[in-house]
C-alpha cells in the first residue's frame, strides 16, 4: 500500500509488486494513458511526471521523473503530477495552451514529457533562460518537431498563477500530514535511519540496494528480472545531508545529483556544474545520488573521474563498523568494488584546495543526455609558473574510472607551456581503452591526450 | 476566412497537450485481451535445426506458441517481391528475426517466455557489408542503369577527380513504437487498430496471412506517434502476427514491441556506398559524371528497387550533368531489410552530388556556393530525361546568399579560423531539389468520402494517414474552403479501409497533394449538388450562390450552410460524395531509363554554420538560415513545422546518429541510450525559416507544394559545413574526406588526417 497526494485528494494503491514502475503502475492499474512509454529505459522523456516533495525548508519543490525508471513504490509519501492534472475541463494550464499556440506538437506522442519537464522547471525559475530550458529539456526526445516551437512555448507560458499556484498551502499540508509515510510493499524497504539500513542490508546482503535505481530499474524493465529484496536509500535522513564548509564538500550518498548541482553553481564550483548538466538528463538527476553513481561503479560515469581527481574519500558503513575508504582504492574491476555485501556508502567527501583548479571536459557523440566516450577531469594547483600539484581522473579509458598516473607523474612539477601533445600521449601510454558503439580506442586515446594537453598548456595560477 | 493558407492549429493540438490523445497502446482494452511477444532468432545467417518450445509453452500466463507452420495463408509477406517471411521458415535471414509468437494474459509473462526457447541452428558466415557482397554477388534485386550523352568526353575534360562516401543508415525512432491491436469480428474478420502509414497493404497482407477474402479485415489508424517512412512496410509483420493470433484463439491480441525489440526488428534507413567520378572545367563546369550508388539493402527486397532508384534519380541533386552514367546496385546483407525512410534515397543521392561539388570547387579554388550556381539547372534535361526549369531554385539560392549574409560570413569565418587554436567554423549553403509523386506509378491516386450531416456538420475519411505532418489539418481546410464553412465544422475521421478503400501508403510527401486534391473534389461535388438545390428552390443560377463564412449568399438573400443543408436533406438530395485524384503526365520507361517520373519539384536551400573543436572533434550548430518552396503554402504553421523538424533530423543522420553492429551481426546501438538523435541542444543556437510564397506551376491543390520528405535533405548543409571547417585546416585547398555520420570521430579523424599531411 502506498499513500501520496494526486489532483487535490490524498489517494492510497497498491503496487502490484516492488518493481511495478510507476509508469506501468499509471498506464495499467491507473489507467491513465496520457503518460507514454516512450522507451521504458530513461532515455526518451515521454513518461516524464512530476514529483513534488517539500524541501529541508518546508517549501514545495517540484521534480520531473522518468516514471519509467522509478518504482511505483517509491511514490509513497508524496504528490504526484501527470498530464490528466493540468487543464481542468476545457481550461487549459498555461502550458497546454501555449504549446497549442506555438505549434509545438505534431505526432503530439512527446508532448505530456516535454510539458511535465516544463512545468517542473517553470515552477522553480518563471522565466528561465534558453540555458535553463535546455538544460531542464535535455532529457526529451522529439522526433518531429526540431525543439523550437517547443523552446517559444516554454517561453511564453506564464504559470506564475496556475492551479498548483493555486492550491500551493493545501499541497504543503498533504504533504506534511504524508510525511511519514512510507511504502508497504512486499520486498520493498524505505529505512529512515542508516542504522536502520545497515540492518536490512546485514539481514539480506543479496538486496539492491536502489539509490536512485535510475540504472538498476533498467534490470527490471529490459532484462524482465525480478527481485526478493529492493532496499530505497531515499528516506534515510543520515544520508540526505549536503554540507560545504571552506571548500570541505560532505555529501550523502543519498543526496540527488540535481541537488549538487544546484550546490555546485551556488558556490561557483564550475565544474561539478558544467560537468552535472551533461550528466544524463534533469529527469535523471532529480533521482539518480553520487552514492548510486560510485557504488555503481560504471567503467565511465563521468561523476568518479572528477571525485577520483579531489582525491575523494567514502565514508563506508555496516553494522559492524564504519570504515573510509579512498575512492582510488575503491573500484577494483569492471562493475567491481571494495564493497563488502553486508556494507552501504554513506558518504562522500572531497576537498576544494583554496588554490586549485578544476576543469572538466566530456567528450560524447551528443551533447544532452549523452554517455561519455572519454571524460577528462583536471585538478591542479600552479605556483611560480610550475604545476605543484596534478591529478587527473579519466572515465572510458579503462576498466573503471581511472588516474591518469602517468600523465600525473610526468608533468607535476613542470612548467606547462612546455608540454607537447607527443608528451601527452606518451604518458598515456599505459592505459588500453575499449573500442566499442561510443568510440574506438584510438580515437578515445586522441581525444583524451588532446584534451589533457591543452588543459596543461592552459594552465593559469589561481587568483 | 480563408481556411487554406492559414496556420490553423493541427487537429489533435488539444488532445496531444491533455494527454487525451489515443495511440494504439491507450485504445481501453477489449474484454479478455491477450498479449503477445515475438521469440527471435539469436543468429544473423543460417538454418533452424530444431526448435523446442516446451518451456515456453509451459511458463506462467501461457496461452499459446504460434509458429510459421500455424499460418493458414500466405508465410512470405513482403510488400513488392518475395523475401519476407513473418515467421522463420527454415533459414533465418537476420538476427532478431522472429521464429514464433507466445501469447500470455499479460505482457511481461509473454515476454518473459518468449526468452526460454531452445533452438539449435546451423550457422552460416554471416555477409554484412557492401564491399563482402560485390565481392560475391549478393543482390536483392538486379541492377540499373541511367545514362545520358556522351561520357568519354570524361577524358577529355580539364580536370578529372574521383571520390567515394561512405553514408551511414538511420533508425526512424519515431516515439510511438509499432504497435496493433486485433480484435475478431463475429464472422471470423478482424478489426485492427494499427500504427501504420499503410492501411490498405496491412489489410492486404493481414487477410493473406489468415487466407481471408480482403472485406474480412478492417484496419484503422487514427493516429501514429511518428513514422517518418518506419511504419510503410514495417508495421504489417506485427499486425499479421497480432491478428494470426487474434484469429486462432478468437480473442482480441494486442502486439507491441519492446524499444530494444523494435529497433533490432524493424529496417532502417539504407546505408550506403557512393563512387563518383567527374571530369570539369578550371571554371568548375560539369562536363561528364559517373556515380555508381551502392545501397546496402539488408536481407530482402522490400522497398529497396524504389529507394535505390530515387537515390539515382537524385544524385543530380540540383546540377546539370551533361553526360552522366548512374549505376544503382541493390545488395544483399545478411541484416534486418532496410526501408523507407524520409527521403527514400533521395538523401544518399543529394549528399552524393553535394560532396562532389565540394570537391570540384576546392579544385577551382572557388567559393564552394559559385561552383554550385554554375551547375545549376536552367531549362536542362536530367539524366533521366526530365526538364527541369531551375529558375525557382536559381531564386532561392541568390536571395538566400543575400539574406543570410553568405559573402560576408565566409570572409569572417576565414578569419577566425587562422587565429584560433581550438575551435573552427565552416559554412556551407546547399540546395535541394527533390522531385515530387511516386516513382510507382499506380501508387499515385487517393480517395476520400465526405459526409455532411443535417446539421451541417462534415465529416471526412481519406486515404491519408496522420503521423504528426497536420495532413488531417491540410485535409480539413480545403473541405471547409470549398464549402465557405468554419473549419471546426469538419471533422476528420480515423482512416479506415472500410470507408475509403485501396489506398496508397501516405509516403513520397505526397499526403496533402493528393488527399488535398480528392478532398477537394468530393467537396466540390457536394457543393454543386446543394447548390444546385438552393439554385432550383430560389429559381436563380447556381453560379449566383455563394458559399462563404457559413453562409449560402445571392443577390441580398443569404441562409446559413446548416439551413441549406437541412433543406437539401429534406428534399431527397444525397450529402454524402466521394472523390479521387491520381497524378496527371507521369511516366518512367524503364528499358530506356527515360521519362517524367515527376509532376513537379520542390525547392530549398540552407546555409549552415557550425563550429568544431578541434581537440575532440564535436561540433554545434550555429546559425541556420533555410528558404524553402512550399509553392502557396496550404498552413504555413505547419510546413514551417515540417522544414524544421525535417533539417533537425537530417542533421541527425549526418552527426550523431550511428547505427553499429558486431561482427556476428548483432545491431550495437539498439537503444536510445546507445543511439542518438538530435535533442534540444542540438537545435541550431539561431535559426531562421522562410517560405518562398510562389504558386506551384503544376496544378496542385491551391498551388501549394509537398513537404514532408524535401527539407529533410537541407540537413545536408551542415555536413558540407563541416567539412568546410575541417577542409580550413589546409587552407581550403584540400577536401577532406568524410565519412557520414560526422561524429565527432569521424570529425577528428578527418582533422588529424589534414594535419598529418600537411
Amino acid at each position: 500500500m502506498i499513500s501520496y497526494w494526486k489532483n487535490g485528494s490524498i489517494e492510497q494503491d497498491s503496487p502490484l509488486s516492488n518493481t511495478e514502475t510507476l509508469l506501468e503502475f499509471l498506464r495499467e492499474s491507473k489507467r491513465l494513458t496520457g503518460t507514454k512509454e516512450g522507451c521504458a529505459s530513461g532515455d526518451c522523456g515521454a513518461c516524464t511526471v512530476v514529483l513534488v516533495s517539500l524541501d529541508d525548508n518546508k517549501r514545495l519543490k517540484y521534480e520531473a521523473v522518468n516514471s519509467c525508471l522509478m518504482p511505483a513504490a517509491e511514490l509513497a509519501g508524496k504528490a504526484l503530477i501527470t498530464i490528466e492534472d493540468l487543464a481542468q475541463g476545457d481550461d487549459l494550464h498555461p502550458l497546454q495552451q501555449a504549446f497549442i499556440e506555438q505549434h509545438a506538437s505534431q505526432c503530439g506522442f512527446c508532448t505530456p514529457g516535454f510539458i511535465l519537464s516544463a512545468l517542473a522547471l517553470k515552477k522553480h525559475e518563471s522565466n528561465p533562460d534558453v540555458e535553463a530550458i535546455d538544460e531542464a529539456l535535455g532529457g526529451n526526445l522529439c522526433r518531429c518537431t526540431g525543439y523550437s516551437p517547443i523552446v517559444k512555448a516554454v517561453q511564453l507560458a506564464d504559470c506564475s498563477q496556475d492551479r498548483f499556484a493555486q492550491c500551493e498551502v493545501e499541497l504543503i499540508n498533504s504533504l506534511k500530514q504524508l510525511q511519514n509515510s512510507t511504502a508497504s510493499v512486499v520486498g520493498f524497504h524505505q529505512p529512515r535511519t542508516l542504522e536502520a539500513l545497515c540492518e536490512l542490508k546485514s539481514e539480506h546482503p543479496e538486496a539492491i540496494l536502489l539509490s536512485g535505481g535510475t540504472d538498476w530499474m533498467l534490470r527490471a524493465t529490459q532484462g524482465l528480472e525480478q527481485v526478493e529484496t529492493l532496499i530505497s536509500t531515499d528516506r534515510v535522513a543520515g544520508l540526505n545531508q549536503l554540507t560545504l564548509v571552506a571548500g570541505h564538500w560532505s555529501v550523502g550518498a543519498a543526496v540527488s545529483l540535481s541537488r549538487i548541482k544546484n550546490q555546485a553553481k551556488a558556490s561557483g564550483f564550475h565544474a561539478l556544474d558544467q560537468l552535472l548538466s551533461r550528466f544524463a538528463s534533469q529527469q535523471i538527476r532529480n533521482c539518480a545520488t553520487l552514492g548510486g553513481s560510485i557504488g555503481n561503479a560504471s567503467p565511465i560515469g563521468d561523476l568518479a573521474p572528477l571525485m577520483l581527481a579531489l582525491d575523494t574519500e567514502l565514508v563506508l558503513n555496516s553494522v559492524h563498523q564504519e570504515r573510509r575508504v579512498a575512492l582510488k582504492h575503491f573500484f577494483l574491476g569492471y562493475k567491481q568494488t571494495a564493497l563488502s555485501p553486508d556494507e552501504v556508502i554513506s558518504q562522500i567527501n572531497f576537498n576544494l584546495g583554496d588554490q586549485a583548479q578544476v576543469h572538466f571536459e566530456k567528450v560524447s557523440k551528443r551533447l544532452d543526455d549523452d554517455i561519455s566516450a572519454v571524460a577528462v577531469a583536471t585538478h591542479y594547483t600552479m605556483h611560480e609558473g610550475q604545476l605543484t600539484s596534478l591529478r587527473i581522473g579519466l572515465g572510458g579509458m579503462a576498466a573503471t574510472p581511472v588516474l591518469a598516473l602517468g600523465v600525473m607523474a610526468a608533468f607535476e612539477g613542470k612548467e606547462p607551456s612546455s608540454i607537447t601533445l607527443d608528451q601527452v600521449t606518451d604518458a598515456l601510454g599505459e592505459l588500453t581503452p575499449l573500442s566499442d558503439l561510443r568510440a574506438s580506442a584510438d580515437y578515445r586515446l586522441k581525444a583524451c591526450a588532446r584534451v589533457i594537453h591543452f588543459h596543461l598548456i592552459s594552465a593559469k595560477e589561481s587568483v | 476566412m480563408k481556411p487554406v493558407g492559414v496556420s490553423v492549429t493541427h487537429d489533435s493540438a488539444l488532445l496531444h497537450v491533455t494527454g487525451r490523445a489515443r495511440y494504439v497502446d491507450d485504445t481501453p482494452l477489449p474484454e479478455g485481451t491477450l498479449f503477445a511477444a515475438i521469440g527471435q532468432a539469436s543468429i544473423s545467417r543460417g538454418r533452424l535445426l530444431s526448435l523446442d518450445l516446451s518451456a515456453v509453452q509451459e511458463a506462467p500466463g501461457v496461452i499459446a506458441v504460434l509458429t510459421s507452420s500455424d499460418i493458414p495463408g500466405i508465410k512470405d509477406i513482403g510488400p513488392v517481391f518475395p523475401g519476407d517471411p513473418l515467421l522463420v521458415d527454415g533459414d533465418v535471414l537476420f538476427h532478431g528475426q522472429p521464429i514464433f509468437l507466445v501469447v500470455a494474459t499479460d505482457e511481461k509473462q509473454a515476454r518473459s517466455a518468449a526468452l526460454l526457447a531452445e533452438v539449435q541452428y546451423e550457422e552460416s558466415k554471416p555477409i554484412l557489408s557492401i564491399e563482402e557482397a560485390k565481392s560475391q554477388a549478393y543482390r536483392v534485386r538486379p541492377p540499373h542503369v541511367m545514362q545520358r550523352g556522351d561520357l568519354s568526353t570524361m577524358d577529355r575534360s580539364e580536370h578529372q577527380f574521383s571520390g567515394e562516401l561512405r553514408i551511414g543508415g538511420q533508425e526512424h525512432l519515431y516515439l510511438e513504437g509499432q504497435a496493433s491491436l486485433a480484435v475478431p469480428t463475429e464472422e471470423g474478420g478482424i478489426h485492427l487498430l494499427c500504427s501504420t502509414q499503410h492501411p490498405t497493404e496491412v489489410q492486404t497482407l493481414v487477410s493473406e496471412v489468415l487466407g481471408l477474402p480482403f472485406h474480412e479485415v478492417v484496419v484503422e489508424v487514427r493516429r501514429m506517434g511518428g513514422a517518418f517512412g518506419g511504419k510503410e512496410t514495417q508495421a504489417a509483420p506485427w499486425a499479421c502476427l497480432a491478428s494470426l493470433a487474434a484469429h486462432k484463439l478468437g480473442k482480441p491480441v494486442k502486439l507491441r514491441l519492446p524499444r530494444s525489440t523494435d529497433m533490432t526488428v524493424t529496417g532502417k534507413r539504407h546505408p550506403f556506398i557512393n563512387q563518383y567520378q567527374v571530369g570539369f572545367r578550371s571554371d568548375g563546369q560539369i562536363e561528364a559524371v559517373q556515380i555508381d550508388i551502392n545501397g546496402d539493402c539488408g536481407c530482402s527486397p522490400d522497398l529497396s528497387d524504389a529507394i535505390v532508384d530515387r537515390a539515382m534519380f537524385h544524385s543530380d541533386n540540383a546540377y546539370y550533368y551533361p553526360a552522366a552514367k548512374i549505376t544503382g546496385e541493390r545488395w544483399r546483407t545478411d541484416k534486418v531489410s532496410n526501408t523507407a525512410f524520409r527521403g527514400f534515397g533521395g538523401p544518399q543521392g543529394v549528399i552524393t552530388a553535394e560532396a562532389m561539388l565540394d570537391d570540384i570547387a576546392r579544385n577551382c579554388k572557388q567559393d564552394p556556393l559559385d561552383t554550385r550556381l554554375k551547375n545549376l539547372y536552367s531549362g536542362q534535361q536530367t539524366h533521366y530525361g526530365q526538364t527541369v526549369d531551375g529558375t525557382t531554385l536559381r531564386e532561392i539560392m541568390t536571395r538566400l546568399r543575400e539574406s543570410a549574409d553568405y559573402d560576408r560570413r565566409r570572409q569572417k569565418i576565414a578569419k577566425h579560423n587562422l587565429a584560433s587554436s581550438r575551435y573552427l567554423k565552416g559554412l556551407a549553403l546547399t540546395p535541394v531539389k527533390f522531385g515530387i509523386s511516386f516513382t510507382v506509378k499506380h501508387l499515385n491516386q487517393a480517395g476520400v468520402l465526405v459526409h455532411i450531416y443535417t446539421d451541417g456538420s462534415v465529416l471526412v475519411s481519406q486515404a491519408g494517414t496522420e503521423m504528426g505532418q497536420g495532413l488531417y489539418t491540410k485535409v480539413a481546410q480545403v473541405v471547409a474552403s470549398v464549402l465557405g464553412i468554419e473549419i471546426d465544422r469538419v471533422k476528420m475521421s480515423s482512416t479506415r479501409t472500410d470507408k475509403v478503400p485501396n489506398t496508397s501508403p501516405t509516403a513520397a510527401s505526397s499526403g496533402s497533394d493528393m488527399n488535398g486534391m480528392a478532398a477537394h473534389d468530393a467537396a466540390t461535388t457536394l457543393k454543386s449538388r446543394i447548390a444546385d438545390f438552393i439554385a432550383n428552390r430560389e429559381s436563380i443560377s447556381a453560379e449566383e450562390i455563394e458559399f462563404k463564412q457559413g453562409l449560402l449568399s445571392w443577390g441580398a438573400s443569404s441562409i446559413t450552410f446548416a439551413e441549406a443543408v437541412k433543406a437539401a436533406y429534406m428534399d431527397r438530395v444525397q450529402l454524402s460524395a466521394t472523390g479521387f485524384y491520381k497524378t496527371p503526365n507521369i511516366w518512367y520507361d524503364r528499358a530506356s531509363a527515360q521519362g517524367n517520373p515527376f509532376l513537379y519539384y520542390a525547392n530549398g536551400a540552407a546555409c549552415s554554420e557550425v563550429i568544431i573543436d578541434r581537440l575532440t572533434g564535436a561540433t554545434h550548430i550555429e546559425r541556420v538560415d533555410i528558404l524553402h518552396d512550399t509553392g502557396s503554402s496550404l498552413n504555413p504553421a505547419l510546413d514551417k513545422g515540417q522544414i524544421e523538424g525535417g533539417f533537425i533530423q537530417g542533421v541527425g543522420w549526418l552527426t550523431s546518429e550511428e547505427l553499429k553492429w558486431d561482427d556476428k551481426g548483432r545491431l550495437l546501438t539498439n537503444s536510445p541510450a546507445t543511439y542518438k538523435i538530435p535533442a534540444i541542444s542540438d537545435r541550431p543556437t539561431k535559426l531562421s525559416i522562410e517560405l518562398l510564397d510562389k504558386p506551384n506551376s503544376a496544378a496542385t491543390i491551391a498551388r501549394s507544394k509537398a513537404v514532408g520528405e524535401p527539407p529533410f535533405m537541407l540537413g545536408i548543409s551542415v555536413w558540407c559545413a563541416i567539412r568546410d571547417a575541417i577542409s580550413s585546416v589546409s587552407g581550403y585547398g584540400i577536401s577532406p574526406t568524410l565519412d557520414a555520420p560526422a561524429t565527432p570521430e569521424a570529425i577528428l579523424n578527418a582533422i588529424t588526417n589534414l594535419e598529418d599531411s600537411l
